[in-house]
């Protein structure tokens, strides 16, 4: 069932509320903690990540924006709606890219628009600008097993994208790439945002993805997962990768370092080798 | 990213021993070739099987009348072609109309059982626990019910090709990644849409994995439904050799459920290549960086 209404063409001006989330996961035992009390606001056009350690509960979060995992307490609100099932205004992006076998590039990316039921002729016109985008001109009509882990998640972001969402959630889409791909995939991705700037919330682990990509970085802690600090990232865009060379950009990495240690995240004789 | 891809492209084109032009690399052979070659090495191996066979025959001590030889068998088989290829048909139209009653009304339970919770709970544990039951023991109870003619075969074949094509049916249904229901919620699709557009295609190599077991089992279905009774068929051929004790005959029969068994499998394979494409070249193998 559609959740909301068809999003094509919709205003960006969306914005998110989480207030007082906590998330107990049903086990056997004891429930475990995942989330707790977790209050945060997101503006419009704004580009956030929610980094921490594996385990606290930052992709939980993500989910329970989307609907897709049940808020124990607390409610989160997307624009004036509250949260109670799947959220359909948006797009999302896994760490795995969760291609369908079957279909090629084209067909994977419209998807999206079959499944929303949206107007086909248009959607295609926007699916080709989006494959154009990323670079995969050359491969509409591969199969995903044709295609590498780079350009597999590239399809998964244009498939994102491809009904124009005001809302982009990531979940550490990157995570299982070889460094120098997911260089360009965070270029790629910046690349892309900038043009439309939907409200972007993005799930990672690496400081360094966390803030060159982001305005805001949301650090938590783990176990119960909850917000440390909100950082903001006040570096100029359109970012270049060597931005991440500047004193600026290390000084943010370095503040983040050193909250993980004060946590215990990070063991202060290992922070060199952990840190990416 | 173009700055990236040039930086790497530079760095090559800097090495000062690369080559301009690509040094003598054999080239791959083409497709046929390695098709032909590697068609030949299991060739040689049932020649020198047979010609085993032959030797053994020939020169140990098993008389030829417990044991012919290959030569002698194969005579059997063209000297009495048109009787065994019409014993043949019997056979094959027996597993054919078996095996698809099979595969449709297992996938239709197989869609049931995955789709329906309530028949999940309480059929699926039946249906598993009812294949304990030997089936071969149920044909001569079916040969009272359904008579000496072509249905009550068809009937052991339906019972014992059925199960794997629900079995893996509804395994292949239910493999669904969590992510993958994630997405579909998310798109805002319909259940139904979600099952057609992403659980049922997505289920089809298991369902076929099912489906080629089941072409196996159903040509077993007709032979021992037909050793429990029959006018007709390979193995009521089979049978009546073996009462006459005619070796030969019975040697040229099994032939000929070779080729019948070779052939059914076959074409189930085409039909797996021609439905489900993308799995197949997925299977070979496939690149990623």
């Amino acid at each position: 069932m559609m959740g909301s209404s068809p999003t094509m063409g919709s205003d960006n001006a969306v914005t998110v509320q989480f207030d007082d989330v906590s998330k107990w996961y049903p086990t056997t035992g004891d429930p475990v903690h995942a989330v707790d009390r977790v209050n945060l606001e997101l503006h419009a056009g704004e580009f956030v990540s929610i980094l921490g350690p594996s385990g606290c509960g930052k992709s939980t979060l993500m989910l329970m924006l989307a609907g897709l995992v049940p808020i124990t307490s607390g409610s989160i609100r997307v624009g004036a709606t509250s949260i109670t099932r799947p959220y359909t205004d948006l797009g999302i992006v896994f760490q795995d890219p969760v291609l369908l076998d079957w279909l090629d590039v084209t067909g994977n990316i419209l998807l999206q628009a079959k499944m929303r039921h949206l107007e086909m002729g248009y959607a295609r016109q926007r699916a080709s600008e989006l494959i154009e985008l990323v670079g995969l001109e050359e491969f509409e009509t591969s199969r995903p097993y044709e295609l590498s882990g780079g350009m597999r998640q590239r399809v998964a972001i244009c498939r994102a994208l491809v009904h124009d969402p005001p809302l982009l959630l990531m979940d550490e889409p990157f995570g299982a790439l070889d460094a120098l791909t997911r260089d360009q995939l965070n270029l790629d991705l910046l690349d892309i945002w900038e043009r439309n700037r939907q409200l972007a919330m993005f799930v990672t682990h690496s400081i360094a993805e966390a803030v060159f990509l982001s305005d805001r970085v949301v650090v938590m802690s783990p176990r119960p997962g909850r917000i440390e600090e909100v950082i903001d990232i006040d570096l100029p865009r359109p970012r270049p990768l060597s931005i991440r060379e500047t004193p600026e950009f290390g000084a943010y990495a370095s503040r983040i370092r050193t909250l993980f240690s004060e946590l215990g995240i990070l063991k202060p004789e290992t922070v060199e080798e952990k840190e990416k | 990213m173009a700055t990236i891809r040039n930086d790497i492209a530079e760095q090559a084109a800097a090495v000062p021993n690369s080559p301009a032009t690509p040094p003598e690399v054999q080239r791959q052979r083409p497709k046929w070739q390695r098709l032909a070659i590697d068609a030949l090495y299991p060739t040689v191996a049932l020649i020198l099987a047979l010609v085993a066979w032959a030797l053994w025959i020939e020169l140990g001590s098993v008389k030829d009348y417990i044991i012919p030889g290959p030569v002698a068998v194969w005579t059997e088989m063209v000297d009495n072609f048109s009787f065994l290829w019409d014993q043949a048909q019997v056979t094959l139209l027996e597993t054919a109309i078996g095996f698809v009653i099979a595969v449709a009304a297992g996938i239709a339970f197989a869609i049931l059982i995955a789709t329906v919770r309530i028949v999940e709970k309480s059929v699926y544990p039946l249906l598993v626990a009812s294949q304990v039951i030997p089936k071969v023991a149920l044909a001569p109870i079916l040969l009272i019910q359904f008579g000496f003619g072509i249905a009550s075969k068809v009937v052991v074949v339906i019972l014992i090709a059925f199960f794997p094509v629900v079995v893996n049916g509804v395994i292949g249904l239910q493999s669904l990644e969590q992510e993958k229901m994630y997405l579909a919620r998310s798109m805002g699709a319909s259940g139904w849409s979600t099952f057609w557009r992403i659980r049922f295609p997505q289920s089809l190599p298991s369902l076929f994995g099912g489906i080629k077991l089941a072409a196996i089992f159903a040509i077993v279905g007709a032979v021992v439904g037909e050793f429990i009774g029959a006018r007709e068929g390979l193995g009521r051929t089979l049978l009546q050799a073996q009462s006459q004790f005619n070796t030969e005959l019975m040697f040229a029969a099994i032939g000929y459920l070779t080729i019948v068994g070779i052939l059914f499998y076959a074409s189930v394979d085409v039909i797996e290549r021609l439905t489900i494409p993308w799995h197949i070249s997925k299977r070979r193998g496939s690149i990623s960086s």
